[in-house]
Order: structure tokens, then C-alpha cells, then sequence
């Protein structure tokens, strides 16, 4: 894949510019503006500012997809569509769900070597086709959630058997 | 140990996941564990893909000589990864090296193989070490990294390039036993000197009929004897005037004087003389003795990129005759910014040995010299090369050709004139 290499006048490399650095890009922050745009839809009266903060973090995660940033973008998106939704049925969860799946991965995918390398297609490909796994695995949940949304009530124990179940596998899969 | 680490995405689909699933059935808010769902799912899914084994990279080491401008590539083999598994390299950015891809590649493992090619250009002679490259592998979900240990570093022997010479004028004295050269003596050669009356001895095809039958006498086709000549390369490395852009950049003095040298040596190799070369200027390599054949070429190309200018100074000027004799052609390489190549040239040449002063210092610093100087260095700069026009002007008028080097047919016409004059009776002091 041809990139455009950006140097200094000393001939240096100060950046790269390629099709599939500008598509990262574009589909870290896309994803971000699509999570702001459903909150805002359902929360119509709502302020602005966190729309403009969730791309800024998203901005800053497409540059810096190696660290903490995407955790605290993911945690802010989060956090805004608690606020701001009020009911778990009240708005596009499932939507949401895979737009801050896309952006994961976007940024997982970022992450892996250098910026501005040369990615060869089956990589691309490969990737595609775990995110369309997991999407409909979400979809499958989100569906689910839908449906039995203000029809079942859930017991108690269950509950805390659930916070078990989470618990646990969150250790296991922490675990070094 | 396997040797893989979680990356930054795993604990992110972790923490996310987790996180935002807990948080779901603590407030009862199930469009939280939606949410929250891809980010378990790819947290389980990298922990369930977490490799058992490290990987084993399989890189070159060793030492490598190329020439300048050829390209040549860098592949390491890493074994043994999970299905699935990617392998990022980068080779460091290095001065005179250009490097493809110049930001890195991924590249997906094939049955448990990835291979990974960079493709490397070295653009100036010398010799130098490469930087070791950076190679990690990924697991299928970004989940777990592995660094490879640092590859070793190949040593790199860049030889300069030889560009094509094909000069047709012969050294001036050929006085060896076999080669190209055409002697001054009558022998069995290729090169036509006159038609003469046949004497005992002379073979039978070389008889000239039509001559023979016009004259009533037998005469025969006489050549010039094929020999060879002694040819030595003098370089004078003491000083390095410019900065080198590599082989398409900017030239310095030393870029024209080591091409040049190699374009020369491998020129009168190839007629079958006889080369040597000597060094000045250069603590590490000064001598050469003659030879002739490709090894002798290599010989010399090999010393030329271990050259490193300006390491020894005051060299005695003696020192420029030792192993040269008369009937030797010394063609001496400088860009004349040392006042002591032109003693040297002085006293070769009264020793009746044919000098050819190549001067290599490029037309453009000629003209400006170090534009980023001050006014009194670019005053100093002008005042040398004023002084160079004066010692060369003075080299040409005691008959010792100076001639700019402009690649290949620089000294065709300085060799014939050279050859005419080696005819002609002259004084010189042994």
C-alpha cells in the first residue's frame, strides 16, 4: 500500500500519510460521532459540549491508540449515555453497542506496529471478519435485550450470581 | 513465562467489558450489559486465544557487501505463532540507507509462519553496521503482544559503484609480459604497425599477398606486442570538502575521488594491467601493492570503502614514490586542497614517472564552496581556490595534465597524449 511519506527539509520523516492510516482515522472518529449523534437523538435538550469532547477524546485515541486514551473515551461514551438516557429502552443500545465495538477494534488494529506501516490484506480481512463475529454476537444480546426488556423480572440470586459470573471471568481472562 | 504480554486492547475490552457489565446489573440497566457485551466478548475471546508458547525469530546476521545503489533485502522468519497471528517490523531509519517499507509492515502468519521482507538501498560507499530492527507478533485479537529480542546487527561493506569505462586510449608504457596494452615493440599483438619484407621466423599467415604479388618479395603483416602496465592509483583522503547526499544527492570530494578510483581500478583491471593503490590521509589503509585480476579489483574496492578521510596528516611526500618506477603510470586523485599533493606530484614527475592529476572536487563547491559560512570562511574559500587555480595552472604549464573529473573518458585524451609523448627522448632524475 503506497503512503505519502511527509519529511523536514533535512530529509527527516516527520509523518505518513496513507488510504489505510486516513480510513483508521476516519473510523476512529466516525464511530465516536456515530455514539454522539444516537445520544444526542434520544437526548434532544441535552447539552452539546460532550458530543464535542467524546470526538476530542476520539481525535486523540486515532493518535494515540496505545495507551489509556480509547479506555477513558469508551468510559466517557459510557458514562454520557447513562446520564443522558433514561431508560434502558429509551434508546438505540444495540447501535451504540457497535459503534463502540468498531471503535475498539479500530483502535486495537491502529495499535498493532507502527504508524503509517504497510498492512497486508489479509490482515485487514482477517480483522474484518473477528469484528463481524463479535457484532453479531452483540446484535444476538442486544436483540435479546430488547425483547425481554420489562417482561422478566429477575430474581434477586440470580443477580448475584451474575455478579459472580462476572467477576470470575474477569479474573480468568486477566490473569497472566 | 511465554514471553506474551496483555496489550493496552485486551485490558481495554477488560476493563470496558467488565466494567460496564457490573455496573449494568448493579443499577438494573440492561441496555448497560449491551453495551457492554462486544467488550466480554472480546476480552474472552483473547483470553481463550492466549498463546502457550513464545515464537522464535529467525534473523540474518553476519556480515554483507554490496554495492552502492544495489538493493538488497532484509528477512526474518518468526516460527511457532498462534493461528491467526501477526508480525510488525520496522527497520530504523539509518544515514545513507533507504529503507521499504520506510514506516514498517504487518503481515499476516501462514500456518504458524510469518516472513518478513525489507527492502534495503545503501547510497554511499563505506563501511557501517545496520541497525537492528524491531519485530513483535500480535495474536489473532490484538490481545497479547510478544517483542522479539533485538535481531543481531549485520556488519555492512558498501563498495562504491563502478560505473562503465570504456576508454580506447592505451597506457603509456606498457611493460609487462602479457594484457591489453599496446607495446611499443613489434610482437605477436592484435594492433597493425606496418607491412615489412618477410624474414626467417615469421609465420606463414602473416603474409601480405597483395603486397608480396605486387612487389615480387614475400612480405608479412607486422604488429604492435600485446603487454601490460603498471597503473597506480594515488588517493589523496586527507580531506573530505562537502557533504554527501549519498548516490543521487549532493556529491563531496570524497564521494567523486572513491567512485572515481573504482570506476579507474576496475577499467585497467579489466585490460589485464597490473593496479595498485595508494592512501594518503588515512590511518587505517595507505597500500595496496599491484596485481591484476578481479580478486586484485575487489581488494581495492574493499580498501576504498574502509577509507575515512582526514584521519592522518603529514605524510611524507617520499612516501608517494615507494614501489613506483619509471614507465609507471600514477594517476593521483585529489580534489588539490592540500598543498602536499602537489610536492607529491613534483616529485613523482621528476622521477620520470607519467603523473595524471584527476582533481575531484566537484564543479559546484568549486563555485560555492560551504554556502552556509560565514563571510570571512566564504573569503577564506575564495582565496584557496585562487591559490588551487595557480598550483594547478603551474602543474599544467611543467606538462602535467590536471583534468576535472567528469566519469568515464575524463583521461582518454590525457592517456593519448601520454602515449605520444612517452615516444619522444626526455631528462629525468633517478
Amino acid at each position: 500500500m503506497s503512503a505519502l511519506l511527509v519529511r523536514d527539509r533535512e530529509g527527516h520523516r516527520i509523518g505518513t500519510l496513507s488510504a489505510g492510516r486516513v480510513a483508521r482515522w476516519l473510523t476512529i472518529v466516525g464511530s465516536c460521532a456515530m455514539v454522539a449523534a444516537q445520544v444526542l437523538a434520544v437526548d434532544r435538550a441535552g447539552p452539546r459540549w460532550p458530543a464535542l469532547l467524546l470526538v476530542l477524546l476520539a481525535v486523540a485515541s486515532a493518535n494515540l491508540p496505545d495507551g489509556g486514551v480509547p479506555l477513558a473515551t469508551i468510559g466517557f461514551a459510557a458514562g454520557w449515555w447513562l446520564v443522558a438516557v433514561p431508560s434502558p429502552a429509551a434508546g438505540p443500545a444495540t447501535v451504540v453497542a457497535l459503534a463502540l465495538l468498531v471503535f475498539h477494534v479500530a483502535t486495537t488494529h491502529a495499535a498493532t506496529g507502527p504508524a503509517g506501516r504497510d498492512v497486508a490484506g489479509r490482515v485487514v480481512l482477517a480483522a474484518l471478519g473477528r469484528t463481524a463475529a463479535v457484532g453479531l454476537g452483540t446484535l444476538a444480546v442486544g436483540l435479546g435485550a430488547a425483547t425481554t426488556t420489562g417482561r422478566v423480572d429477575v430474581p434477586a440470586l440470580v443477580l448475584a450470581l451474575a455478579l459472580a459470573a462476572v467477576a470470575a471471568l474477569a479474573v480468568a481472562t486477566t490473569r497472566q | 513465562m511465554t514471553g506474551w504480554h496483555a496489550t493496552q486492547a485486551h485490558l481495554r475490552a477488560v476493563a470496558a467489558g467488565f466494567g460496564l457489565l457490573l455496573l449494568g446489573v448493579v443499577v438494573g440497566r440492561v441496555d448497560l450489559v449491551v453495551l457492554a457485551t462486544p467488550f466480554v466478548l472480546m476480552a474472552l475471546a483473547g483470553r481463550v486465544s492466549r498463546p502457550a508458547r513464545p515464537p522464535r525469530l529467525v534473523a540474518p546476521a553476519g556480515s554483507l557487501a554490496v554495492h552502492e545503489g544495489e538493493e538488497f533485502a532484509w528477512r526474518a522468519t518468526v516460527d511457532d505463532l498462534p493461528p491467526g497471528a501477526v508480525v510488525a517490523a520496522l527497520h530504523p531509519a539509518q544515514r545513507w540507507l533507504e529503507v521499504t517499507p520506510e514506516a514498517g509492515l504487518v503481515v499476516a502468519a501462514r500456518d504458524g509462519t510469518a516472513t518478513v521482507d525489507i527492502g534495503l538501498c545503501a547510497t554511499r560507499w563505506g563501511r557501517r553496521t545496520l541497525g537492528a530492527p524491531a519485530v513483535v507478533s500480535y495474536d489473532a485479537w490484538g490481545a497479547w503482544r510478544w517483542v522479539a529480542d533485538r535481531p543481531p546487527r549485520i556488519g555492512l561493506t558498501v563498495l562504491p559503484t563502478t560505473e562503465k569505462f570504456d576508454a580506447g586510449a592505451p597506457a603509456p608504457h606498457p611493460q609487462g609480459l602479457v594484457g591489453m596494452e599496446r607495446a611499443g615493440r613489434p610482437g605477436e599483438g592484435t594492433e597493425f604497425a606496418e607491412v615489412r619484407p618477410f624474414v626467417p621466423g615469421d609465420r606463414l599467415r602473416r603474409i601480405h599477398w597483395p603486397t608480396s604479388a605486387r612487389t615480387g618479395s614475400l612480405h608479412v603483416t607486422a604488429t604492435h606486442a600485446d603487454e601490460d602496465a603498471h597503473v597506480v592509483l594515488l588517493v589523496d583522503v586527507v580531506n573530505d570538502v562537502g557533504s554527501s547526499g549519498g548516490l543521487t544527492g549532493a556529491r563531496s570530494s570524497m564521494d567523486v575521488t572513491v567512485r572515481a578510483a573504482a570506476v579507474l581500478a576496475e577499467h585497467f583491471l579489466r585490460r589485464g594491467d597490473r593496479v595498485g593503490m595508494r592512501v594518503f590521509g588515512d590511518w587505517r589503509v595507505s597500500f595496496v601493492p599491484s596485481a591484476s585480476g578481479r580478486l586484485q579489483l575487489r581488494r581495492i574496492l574493499d580498501t576504498l570503502a574502509l577509507v575515512e578521510p582526514g584521519t592522518a596528516r603529514g605524510e611524507d611526500a617520499l612516501a608517494a614514490r615507494q614501489g613506483l618506477g619509471a614507465g609507471t603510470l600514477a594517476l593521483l586523485l585529489s580534489p588539490l586542497i592540500e598543498p602536499a599533493s602537489t610536492q607529491q606530484v613534483a616529485m613523482l614527475t621528476s622521477a620520470g614517472i607519467d603523473v595524471v592529476v584527476v582533481d575531484t572536487l566537484p564543479a559546484e563547491l568549486v563555485a560555492a564552496g560551504d554556502t552556509d559560512g560565514s563571510a570571512n570562511q566564504l573569503l577564506a574559500w575564495r582565496l584557496r581556490m585562487l591559490q588551487r587555480r595557480l598550483e594547478s595552472d603551474r602543474m599544467s604549464s611543467l606538462g602535467i595534465p590536471v583534468v576535472p573529473w567528469a566519469g568515464p573518458h575524463t583521461i582518454d585524451r590525457v592517456l593519448r597524449d601520454l602515449t605520444r609523448r612517452a615516444a619522444t627522448p626526455r631528462m629525468a632524475r633517478r
